[in-house]
């Protein structure tokens, strides 16, 4: 690492060299993500930062006064109870300066995305940007890096095609769907949790005319405001499992740290429905489903990974307007990085 | 020669990423179907019988009759990609039949003869050979989407294939189908065995009977749900290649009993 201090640093591991099932262990917890924000506070060479924790990526963006950054925050997360911090070291990254500003400009543009294009991620990025303001954690570096992030994203979404043919999560297990019930109009829904990919989904579903959705979640209220949306029947969490054998399609989508179903539920509840089909959309990071379940015959399991292999299909056609996007946020990450250094943000001034 | 070109139209459409066109595949099959239909009429005459003189004639009757099974079955059952699987075998069938040597010989012992029970009998078996037929194209169908959605695949032709439920539905009603006609094709065979033993040779009746029982079984594990799925297709598809394996021995016991000097050959 150069000795030039203070620089800005993106620390992080995300889908492209991280395997689903080490993904998995990497999750952090709401609990873990408030841990890491303190750790991140107390730390006396880190003057700003910031925590992107998805199902996809974990990323700590940071202005770093003094020592290795990798070293500090090896050490931070390996406070954090369980945490595999020898697999994270294994499967990092790190950009520094104009490539962190550039690496930004990418995964704010969903162009770094699982499903190249998509637009959640912004609003994961604005949630935890706000979530560290709130904190005290950004500074004027980040707020900087942070708001040029976001114009580069609105540029790439309304001035490139980037998103143009690209489809949604809902729609291809819609389509999955299809090939599996054929018409879904006499095909029943489980909807396990109530996280915002979960009622992507549901509502896709919804909006193919399935017969009836059944909606459970730990938290009652978000289940209700799901069922408002989908016009589905909540159920109590305790009871979900006893309902499988009579559901034709389940999403999946808590956030428990661990499987909530596994093989041989899913065996039993098979066993009480010979002739049809069973199609799961595990969308949970860490997953809800068993990963050996989907040896069953009968069965067709789903996680985020393979739906997001699906979407990218089509990624070929829309390779060019991709590269030439990808080239174009470069060019205003090389403008943004000379420009903090030009309004004196304290960054890499002695670099470069 | 309509069949291959329908397969071939299909697979030009999807290589380019397009859906296959129903409309137009339709129209190619019912037009091989025809002209099959016209050389089989003119076999028929010269044989004054239904045309199954030798191999030959018989593999083409097969083709002929998944065809025209499909014509009217398709249509109702509306699966993409069934008339082309359909189209397919008919092929192959119908190449088989050119490609065999002397296949299309036929003897004083070719002949069936007069009895309308055995003409009756045979059409029908072979008209049961064409539902065996759709059902193993079918069940084709079924192994590679249950495959392609195993193995996370949407491209290309899988994304146009039938859905699971109505293929697996389809296949039930295929094999109850096929069932039935075969059990009234071997009754029927059944009287006429009866009075002429000595004319039947025992290849044959255990072969005949063997696959009755294979059809029957499947239907029964199926309806039991003890054979389903994959593991049911996978059946259906070696069922097909038995009963056309087993058209070997009831050529071979043509004219069992009786002379047979060559008269002349048939193929068109």
């Amino acid at each position: 690492m150069p000795n030039d201090f203070p620089r800005l640093v993106t620390i992080g591991c995300n889908h492209h060299n991280t395997p689903l099932e080490v993904r998995e262990r990497l999750a952090l917890s709401a609990d873990g993500v408030k841990q890491l924000q303190g750790e991140l506070v107390k730390h006396g060479d880190i003057r700003e930062s910031a925590v992107l924790n998805t199902c996809n990526r974990i990323e700590i963006y940071m202005v770093s006064e003094n020592g290795n950054a990798l070293d500090q925050v090896a050490e931070m997360l390996g406070s954090i109870e369980g945490f595999p911090v020898q697999e994270f070291l294994e499967h990092v990254y790190l950009h520094e300066d104009v490539a962190a500003i550039n690496h930004a400009f990418q995964v704010a543009s969903g162009l770094d995305s699982q499903m190249v294009g998509e637009t959640q991620i912004l609003g994961q990025i604005k949630t935890s940007y706000a979530n560290a303001t709130a904190r005290k954690m950004v500074g004027p570096t980040l707020h900087k890096f942070f708001q040029k992030a976001f114009q580069a994203a609105k540029w790439a979404r309304t001035e490139t095609k980037i998103g143009t043919g690209q489809v949604s999560l809902g729609n291809i297990a819609v389509e999955l769907a299809t090939r599996i019930f054929g018409k879904l109009l006499v095909s029943r829904t489980l909807v396990i949790g109530s996280g915002e990919v979960g009622r992507e989904v549901a509502k896709a579903f919804r909006s193919r005319g399935v017969a009836c959705m059944s909606i459970a979640s730990r938290t009652h209220e978000r289940a209700e405001e799901l069922s408002r949306e989908v016009d589905g029947l909540v159920i109590p969490f305790n009871t979900w499992q006893d309902t499988l054998p009579y559901v034709d399609i389940g999403i999946f989508a808590t956030s428990a740290p661990m499987n909530i179903l596994d093989k041989e539920t899913l065996k039993k509840a098979l066993e009480k429905r010979p002739r049809k089909p069973l199609f799961l959309i595990d969308l949970a990071l860490p997953r809800d489903i068993a990963a050996d379940a989907a040896e069953l015959p009968n069965l067709y399991l789903y996680n985020l990974d393979d739906l997001a292999g699906i979407a990218n299909e089509n990624l070929q056609n829309r390779q060019k307007e991709v590269d030439q996007c990808l080239s174009e946020l470069q060019r205003k990450a090389q403008y943004t990085w000379k420009s903090m250094k030009l309004r004196g943000a304290a960054i890499g001034s002695q670099g470069d | 020669m309509a069949y291959m070109v329908a397969l071939a139209l299909t697979v030009v459409r999807l290589s380019k990423r397009r859906p296959p066109m129903h409309g137009l595949n339709l129209v190619i099959i019912l037009g091989g179907w025809l002209l099959q239909s016209i050389g089989l009429w003119m076999l028929g005459t010269e044989a004054a019988s239904c045309p199954i003189r030798n191999p030959f004639e018989v593999l083409q009757f097969v083709s002929w009759s998944i065809v025209i099974l499909y014509l009217f079955t398709g249509q109702v059952f509306r699966l993409s990609l069934f008339g082309t699987g359909s189209a397919s075998l008919a092929a192959i069938i119908s190449v088989a039949a050119y490609l065999i040597p002397g296949a299309a010989k036929v003897s004083s012992a070719s002949l069936i003869g007069g009895d309308p029970r055995i003409n009756a009998h045979a059409a029908l078996a072979l008209f049961s050979y064409g539902i065996f037929g759709l059902l193993a194209v079918l069940s084709v169908l079924y192994v590679l989407q249950n495959n392609s959605l195993k193995n996370k695949k949407n491209a290309g032709i899988f994304r146009f294939l039938p859905s699971i439920v109505d293929m697996d539905a389809v296949l039930m009603r295929l094999l109850v189908t096929a069932c039935i006609v075969y059990t009234v094709s071997v009754s029927i065979g059944a009287q006429y065995w009866r009075e002429h033993l000595d004319e039947v040779a025992l290849p044959k009746l255990i072969t005949t009977f063997a696959l009755l029982i294979a059809y029957w079984l499947v239907l029964f594990l199926r309806a039991t749900n003890k054979l389903l799925g994959t593991r049911l297709a996978w059946s259906c598809i070696g069922l097909l290649i038995a009963a056309l394996l087993i058209l070997w021995p009831v050529e071979a016991s043509r004219g069992y009993g009786k002379d047979e000097p060559i008269t002349s050959q048939s193929q068109p």
